[in-house]
């Protein structure tokens, strides 16, 4: 072979390693390139995404507005409704259920009231709620509705705009016997005392203790022979 | 001995014959492996060792054939490129044949020579017939962008297409070329 074979044959061994070295080059860019692409649109479809998550996000939200009214028309209307109507009962009983599906949803950001209600059955039962969640503008009526699920016999007196609370949880009042339920509020100052107003009239506020009592009254006076 | 004319183009018939029946066979042998094809190796073999209008002769009925036999269909409109590409693998052929003319035994490092130049070769061929398949597809709004997106969606095809021509320049041509004529001398 000629040196000028061998020349040209390394020229071509060169251009070769060009071509091949700028092909391999090519084909990666390419790659980038379709890579790239993908990426763009991807980041596209996740901002279209986050766009309308958070106007999903506000709807929803609307939506928990409204069903938070909807609980508040509800519970204002349980409040004024005739006890003995059958849609008095099937509400009082929709509104607990109701209300802890609100609490499951809502955002973490609504504030809520929380207290704390005793309920003494007499014979030795005591149940706590504790940490109760309520909604601001509640009174302890609608409360006790909602814990009891419902199981509040009561005696609707529109003339005063108040509830006779007659019975919890299947536990009625027996005048026979001067047996009777009692409602509790207890303050810092002079501990637990009798609420000297109808249940309707006492504002549920964050941190408010009550306590619902049945035992034997003097029927004298009417006053507790228990204490929560 | 001096053949007279007509045995010689007896003979260049029955050479661009047996070369494109071996092309076309190999080429449905390997119809599978894409761009991985004997022909430009083979049309460069022919023309190394029987000059340019020989392996020109081979490239041209090779590729119109098949072009029109190959199992994806007849080629169409880039037939023209594809043939005019082949030619250049004949031209190579013959233009080292002039430069490595006294090549006879399969070396490493010289074989590198033949590899590289069908690899090049392999590069301009893609790059021709690319162009030929924008001028067909974007025809008449052809422009240099796409052209050159056409370019760059085939360079993985070119890639394996430069690949396997350098191997098999490498290893195929000179074997061939260093065969060839002792089989036929024998024949």
């Amino acid at each position: 072979m000629t040196s000028r074979g061998i020349v040209y044959g390394m020229a071509s061994v060169i251009i070769a390693s060009v071509v091949i070295g700028g092909t391999v080059g090519a084909s990666y860019f390419t790659q980038y390139s379709r890579e790239r692409t993908v990426n763009t649109s991807l980041i596209l479809q996740l901002n279209d995404s986050a766009t309308r998550y958070g106007q999903l996000a506000s709807n929803f939200n609307d939506l928990l507005s409204s069903y938070n009214r909807t609980l508040s028309l509800l519970s204002r209307a349980i409040a004024v409704l005739n006890t003995s109507q059958p849609v008095y009962q099937e509400g009082s009983r929709q509104l607990s259920t109701l209300w802890q599906k609100y609490l499951a949803l809502k955002p973490a950001s609504t504030s809520l009231y929380k207290n704390d209600v005793l309920f003494d059955f007499g014979n030795g039962t005591r149940v706590w709620y504790n940490d109760t969640a309520v909604q601001p503008g509640w009174n302890f009526y609608v409360e006790s509705v909602v814990l009891t699920k419902g199981g509040l016999a009561a005696q609707w007196y529109p003339a005063y705009q108040e509830h006779f609370i007659s019975g919890i949880a299947g536990i009625t009042n027996d005048p026979g016997q001067n047996l009777a339920w009692f409602v509790w509020v207890r303050n810092s100052t002079s501990g637990w005392q009798t609420a000297s107003v109808g249940i309707d009239q006492i504002p549920v506020f964050n941190g408010s203790l009550f306590a619902w009592t049945y035992c034997k009254y003097d029927p004298n006076t009417y006053e507790p022979t228990c204490k929560p | 001995m001096d053949y007279p004319a007509s045995v010689r183009r007896a003979q260049s018939l029955a050479l661009v014959a047996t070369f494109s029946g071996v092309i076309l066979g190999s080429n449905l042998v390997l119809t599978d492996l894409l761009n991985v094809k004997l022909l430009d190796s083979l049309v460069f073999v022919a023309a190394f060792l029987y000059g340019f209008r020989i392996g020109t002769s081979v490239a041209v009925v090779s590729e119109l054939a098949w072009s029109f036999i190959s199992p994806y269909g007849i080629a169409g409109y880039v037939t023209p490129f594809l043939v005019i590409g082949e030619m250049m693998f004949a031209l190579a052929g013959w233009g080292a044949s002039k430069l490595w003319s006294g090549y006879l035994r399969p070396r490493p490092a010289k074989s590198l020579f033949f590899g590289a130049l069908l690899a090049t070769c392999a590069f301009i061929w893609d790059l021709e017939t690319n162009v030929g398949t924008a001028l067909i597809a974007f025809w008449p709004q052809v422009t240099i962008q796409n052209v050159l997106l056409t370019e760059l969606q085939g360079v993985s095809f070119m890639l394996f297409h430069e690949l396997s021509d350098l191997v098999l320049g490498v290893f195929f041509v000179p074997a061939v070329i260093f065969l060839l004529p002792r089989l036929s001398k024998n024949v």
